[in-house]
């Protein structure tokens, strides 16, 4: 499909719930109740690592007000898996694995009552040794915390000669890159109230992942998905925190012992500490070039620190798919658990460590051979049509499985536009490059690696540039699917099961949906939570929120539409051919080309037919009838950004003093929407780059730092109000009309960006996060290495 | 969550003083209670009484005074970055105020309270330090006054005694040229400070030479500390001394009274070595604002 | 005990105890969810009230610190309906995503409005940052104060263009 005016897509409305957000009416999950429901509260481990030799709960259970205690005793020996590997274990099973993992919970008639009753539970620990460190859990005779052990099998993937490459590159360099662990800082908590009726569950908690939610329960309680009904409620900000998460099943399971409605509302300390975090990462890579800066290889070695019940083998390395100058090359990726809080998948997972590490290197490569970084970046990376390099063994494998025709998966009449696989369908960053240098006054500011532009005393100014790519969704867990019902008042629900955490989706999900409906926008509302209202998918996750779960949107309103017209044309339009109809702002008529002028409304056709006995419906249910082909091969969203900081080259205190973003998302639904996606992802990678960093106690693994008094964000003050956002919209033959996805691609961007800033500021490159110690520490490295 | 206590609301000093003296150590004035709230919240902190002191409201207060101003324990933060300063020390305080903790928790927030609780990295006490302020304290024995930088003696510990309370502060303002500055490295626009220093000059009568130097350092030691080797080096020296290199030699003589500690804000060698940095700066600060004045 | 709290010009008896804060009474006792509760710890400003017409993180103030006095939530500011001019400048310029600080922006932007009627990009920035915003819309917040602060100043103009009449 071609780039046509929308009449609904694309306008920058306000998301359908900003009054309620900006009045304080919005019902959060911490703002939900029901009748006559308990509260509980969750023991946790003071141990790292250590088994529960035995429990006593009976002082617990005497104390009044006490309604149930739950112990690994009660619950099933299932495991259960969140999204993406993001969990693997089971609800309560006797051993803690961190400082903070559950051990028990109460439920009581308040909440002071079960807080209480928490240290009445007396335990005796069998305390192991724990491995605090990657390092550690992965040495000879390490005591391995799993029943699978710790170390997941490596995901390895590799592209031409990489030997040969080496042997012949002009130039190389190599990096050993620690990145600390992210937190999600999730504003605004969590609660979870489940409740029993008989034997039918009904739960409701803030999630990105309302199906997966419900995946959940059913696998740790093993318990029919039938008897199963999740409402997901607004969070607050969640960037992968609120997906399905262990103290969900345990509100559950304590609901049925304690034969009440019970709520779990989380503290702060919990949010910080107990729930998720980024993964604390290693990569020692080397890449190279040609004496005319062409990269000819890239040799990564990554570790990612799983925490006590991450899963995870792979971070999602779309940077060499960036990078698609890189023509050889091998990456490796290895999943190593610890008794550390469990990592997972966070805003741009990934493209925060092994992305930025491909950046600095290259930068450095840039350096040795004289290239200015938009330069550099705009002879080595990719441009839509592209066949991916690093996707080599990938295309060669599904060639194989598909018996040599790679669109056989594609059905019939989607085939003509959809694109080849393993090539980039739309985009690139090129023109974002070319087009920022100039919209930034690239030439002016940069004066040369490694050199302020501007130095004020002490005060050090430069620009930097980074970029970032991210995929549109991950189709290995299952296809999305979406139900757009029209109601007989003419009125329409998108039913999408993706949560709703500020992203938007509840407002530009229902534009696309009106977009393909031709409803006008107020008459279509989206239900994003209620899984016995929405089919599964697989919710807000990996930029596929548009993408998938709109391609899905989309395809259901069109069956919708299909469905309405049929009946339009057979009751109000004599019969006439349906394709010769159309709708517009709510009104069925004959296409503009057409001199007859008769105009229905939809609840005037749906009322004809509740009032026709023989009628076929009085409502339409239009559904994804075929799932998304295979996509995520082809699509990808690119962001570039520049940043001028200013740098105190004796203190190490950074300021940012200008910021500006480009995006290629391809069409954008909602503008308004998609710059808060982009200067959110921005200011989150800025504070991951100059002060996030989660602090593990060493002789524990304890987390240190979960309160926002010492893990620091940035605020307004921090980050400059005249930031700008220019979208190019480069247009995708297979997204929603035109969009690919658009959350992680930005975080992406922001640190390799604000890394090489403070590079040219200061002739250093400083380890994340560029904390003023950092800088100043590595300054006076640099000082002494100098002498 | 905070465990329960006893809720006391005196209508003036001496109810608030008796209620100390009976109540003891399980009983622990509130003034904002920002400090201590998170320190019950935490369960760092269990007390039996709190004596609420919001109804106390002439201690809030900020007066002129025989040489000098004084500043009551109860006057909130807010109103300590809106003061309408006449004096270099009032300037001080008033930029000083306007970088702690947020907006919204500097109307609850008082000096008072700043100074009680006691924190080595407290912006205010470390200012209020170098100026030469003097404490206020009065308790059923009398009223008592105490320099500042004698007031705090260890983390959380305070030269107050039983029933005693600080009840306001003396900031001197003497008829010849002075100035002070603070100086803090903080990560972002809200922050407790890392490292901190402040500087106060005053100067003869002709403004020439220093008579007094006074310098204290912030979250370099268990308590606010004066640097006294450094004031040693300005004192009786030429204004003037200060353009050029002696401002860091003063600076990395100051760093050598920094006892500082590792923790999770900073290490013991940063802050050790920002010491130097900050007290130069502010004593470039002090002396382009006395140049400015003379 | 007992206590009363004047709260959005109404009275509300309640029956608490002297560890609650005011945001505790507010969001579990009075229904009050507008008052968001984060951190705890009076860094992230959710839970920003008026007391006396200066803001205040009620997540730090005792409930008996707050008697007798004049205590302003979200709830007073302007309804879903019927907005006020700081709210629908929010709106206008999408200065949120998840919205669970947007109520305590909102109530630190109408104190500094109502003491700073004309400030600068730089003011609004500085009297922002008590509060966190963790999906970072924070250029479109300030922009918000900017424009809320400018159509203030506009309605204030034509009433006095009226009296003049």
């Amino acid at each position: 499909m071609n780039k046509v005016s929308f009449e609904i897509v694309g306008k920058g409305v306000p998301v359908k719930d900003a009054n309620q957000k900006v009045s304080g009416t919005l019902t959060y999950a911490t703002d939900f109740g029901v009748y006559r429901m308990a509260h509980g509260r969750i023991l946790r481990s003071p141990h790292p690592y250590a088994r529960v030799i035995s429990i006593n709960t009976s002082k617990a259970e005497a104390l009044p007000g006490v309604i149930a205690v739950l112990t690994h005793f009660d619950t099933p020996r299932l495991n259960w898996e969140a999204p993406w590997f993001n969990y693997r274990g089971k609800v309560l099973d006797g051993i803690a694995r961190f400082v903070g993992d559950e051990v028990a919970a109460v439920a009581a008639d308040t909440v002071e009552q079960a807080e209480k009753a928490l240290s009445l539970i007396a335990i005796e620990w069998e305390v192991l040794t724990p491995v605090l460190t990657v390092e550690e859990a992965a040495a000879k005779g390490a005591p391995q915390i799993r029943d699978e052990g710790n170390l997941r099998p490596s995901y390895l993937f590799e592209w031409g000669n990489l030997a040969e490459a080496e042997a012949s590159a002009d130039y190389s360099v190599s990096c050993d890159i620690r990145f600390p662990a992210q937190q999600y800082a999730p504003l605004g908590r969590n609660a979870c109230v489940a409740e029993w009726q008989g034997d039918h569950l009904t739960l409701w908690t803030g999630s990105q992942t309302p199906s997966e939610v419900k995946d959940g329960l059913h696998e740790a309680l093993g318990i029919p998905q039938s008897r199963i009904t999740v409402q997901a409620l607004p969070t607050g900000s969640s960037f992968g925190c609120w997906w399905t998460n262990n103290f969900m099943l345990l509100t559950a399971l304590l609901a049925r012992k304690a034969g009440r409605a019970v709520r779990i509302e989380l503290d702060n300390d919990e949010c910080m500490a107990t729930v998720k975090r980024r993964h604390e990462e290693r990569s020692r890579a080397r890449m190279g070039c040609d004496s005319d800066g062409n990269l000819t290889f890239l040799d990564m070695d990554h570790v990612i620190d799983n925490g006590a019940y991450g899963f995870k083998d792979d971070v999602g390395f779309t940077s060499p798919d960036l990078w698609n100058g890189i023509k050889n090359g091998r990456a490796s990726v290895t999943g190593i658990n610890t008794n550390r809080v469990t990592a997972g998948c966070f805003r741009g997972v990934g493209d925060c460590t092994l992305s930025v590490a491909v950046e600095r290197m290259a930068d450095q490569l840039a350096e040795k051979v004289g290239l200015d970084p938009v330069a550099f970046r705009i002879k080595n990376q990719i441009s839509a049509g592209e066949r991916f390099r690093s996707l080599e063994q990938f295309e060669t494998e599904a060639l194989q499985a598909s018996g040599g025709d790679l669109l056989a998966a594609v059905p019939p009449d989607l085939r003509d536009d959809w694109p080849k696989l393993f090539h980039l369908s739309s985009g690139s960053p090129l023109p974002m490059l070319r087009d920022g240098a100039d919209r930034f006054r690239w030439n002016e500011r940069f004066v040369g690696w490694g050199r302020p532009h501007h130095v004020d005393g002490p005060k050090h100014r430069a620009v930097g540039v980074g970029t970032g790519s991210h995929t549109c969704g991950v189709e290995t867990e299952g296809n999305s699917s979406a139900i757009v019902r029209i109601n007989p008042d003419g009125t329409a629900k998108a039913c999408c099961s993706v949560g709703r955490h500020g992203n938007g989706s509840e407002t530009t999900l229902a534009q696309v949906a009106a977009e393909a409906l031709g409803l006008k926008l107020d008459q279509v509302e989206v239900e994003a939570g209620n899984t016995d209202a929405c089919p599964w998918s697989h919710g807000s996750i990996a930029s596929n929120t548009m993408f998938r779960t709109g391609w899905a949107t989309r395809a259901a309103a069109l069956d919708a539409r299909a469905q309405l017209l049929a009946i339009a044309a057979q009751e109000c339009f004599d019969d006439v051919d349906q394709a010769e109809l159309d709708i517009r702002a709510g009104l069925i008529g004959f296409k503009e080309t057409s001199g007859d002028n008769r105009q229905f409304s939809v609840s005037d056709v749906l009322n004809l037919m509740r009032g026709d006995a023989h009628g076929q419906t009085s409502s339409i249910t239009g559904s994804s009838r075929q799932p998304m082909p295979p996509t995520t091969t082809f699509s990808r969203q690119f962001a570039v950004h520049f940043v001028e900081v200013e740098v105190d080259v004796e203190t190490g205190e950074i300021r940012v003093l200008d910021y500006l973003a480009l995006q290629d998302s391809g069409t954008i639904i909602n503008p308004q929407v998609m710059k808060n996606q982009v200067i959110g992802g921005a200011i989150c990678g800025l504070g991951y780059a100059l002060y996030e960093e989660l602090l593990f106690d060493s002789e524990t693994g304890a987390v240190r730092n979960g309160n926002l008094l010492d893990y620091k964000v940035l605020r307004t003050g921090d980050f400059p109000p005249h930031a700008k956002v220019v979208f190019h919209e480069s247009h995708d033959s297979i997204g929603p009309f035109g969009a690919r996805g658009a959350g992680e691609s930005p975080i992406a961007a922001a640190i390799p960006a604000a890394c090489q800033a403070v590079y040219n500021a200061t002739g250093v490159w400083v380890d994340l996060p560029m904390t003023p110690e950092r800088v100043a520490t590595a300054l006076a490295k640099a000082a002494t290495g100098k002498k | 969550m905070m465990s329960e206590f006893k809720y006391h609301r005196p209508e003036n000093i001496t109810e608030a003083i008796l209620l100390k003296r009976d109540l003891g150590d399980a009983a622990a004035y509130w003034a904002g209670g920002t400090d201590l709230v998170l320190q019950c919240k935490s369960g760092k902190r269990r007390i039996g009484h709190c004596i609420d002191l919001t109804a106390l409201q002439d201690l809030s207060f900020i007066n002129a005074a025989k040489g000098g101003y004084r500043i009551g324990t109860l006057t909130p933060l807010s109103e300590l970055e809106r003061l309408n300063a006449d004096t270099p020390h009032l300037r001080t305080i008033r930029d000083v105020a306007a970088l702690m903790c947020t907006v919204q928790t500097r109307t609850i927030a008082t000096l008072g309270g700043n100074l009680c609780n006691a924190s080595p990295s407290a912006d205010l006490f470390v200012a209020l330090a170098a100026m030469g302020a003097i404490a206020q304290v009065t308790g059923l024995g009398g009223t008592r006054e105490v320099p500042v930088d004698a007031f705090m003696l260890a983390p959380g510990k305070t030269a107050l005694t039983g029933d005693e309370m600080l009840t306001g502060v003396f900031i001197p303002a003497p008829d010849v040229p002075h100035a002070s500055a603070y100086r803090r490295i903080a990560r972002t626009v809200v922050d407790i400070a890392l490292v901190s220093a402040a500087a106060s000059l005053t100067l003869d009568r002709t403004g020439e030479k220093i008579n007094e130097a006074r310098i204290t350092l912030g979250a370099v030691a268990p308590r606010v500390i004066r640097a006294t080797g450094a004031e040693e080096m300005l004192t009786g020296r030429p204004l003037s001394d200060l353009i050029g290199t002696f401002a860091k030699e003063v600076g990395a003589t100051a760093a050598q009274s920094a006892k500082p500690i590792t923790d999770i804000r900073a290490s013991a060698e940063y802050r050790k070595n920002m010491v130097a940095v900050l007290v130069a700066r502010c004593l470039i600060s002090v002396s382009t604002e006395l140049e400015a004045g003379l | 005990m007992k206590i009363r709290l004047r709260i959005n010009a109404h009275t509300h008896e309640v029956e608490t105890r002297p560890n609650q804060t005011l945001a505790q009474v507010l969001r579990e006792d009075l229904g009050m969810t507008g008052t968001m509760m984060s951190c705890g710890e009076g860094e992230c400003g959710s839970c920003t009230v008026l007391v006396d017409g200066t803001p205040v993180t009620s997540c730090l103030m005792l409930v008996g610190q707050a008697m007798g006095r004049d205590i302003r939530t979200i709830e007073s500011v302007g309804t879903a309906a019927a907005l006020d001019v700081v709210q629908q400048a929010f709106v206008d310029e999408q200065g949120f995503q998840c919205g669970a600080c947007t109520p305590g922006f909102i109530m630190v932007a109408k104190a500094f409005l109502a003491e700073n009627p004309t400030p600068t990009e730089h003011e609004a920035s500085q009297a922002m940052s008590g509060n966190i915003c963790r999906c970072g819309a924070h250029p479109y917040i300030v922009r918000a104060v900017l424009n809320a602060a400018g159509i203030l100043a506009q309605q204030k103009g034509s009433e006095h263009e009226q009296s003049e009449l």
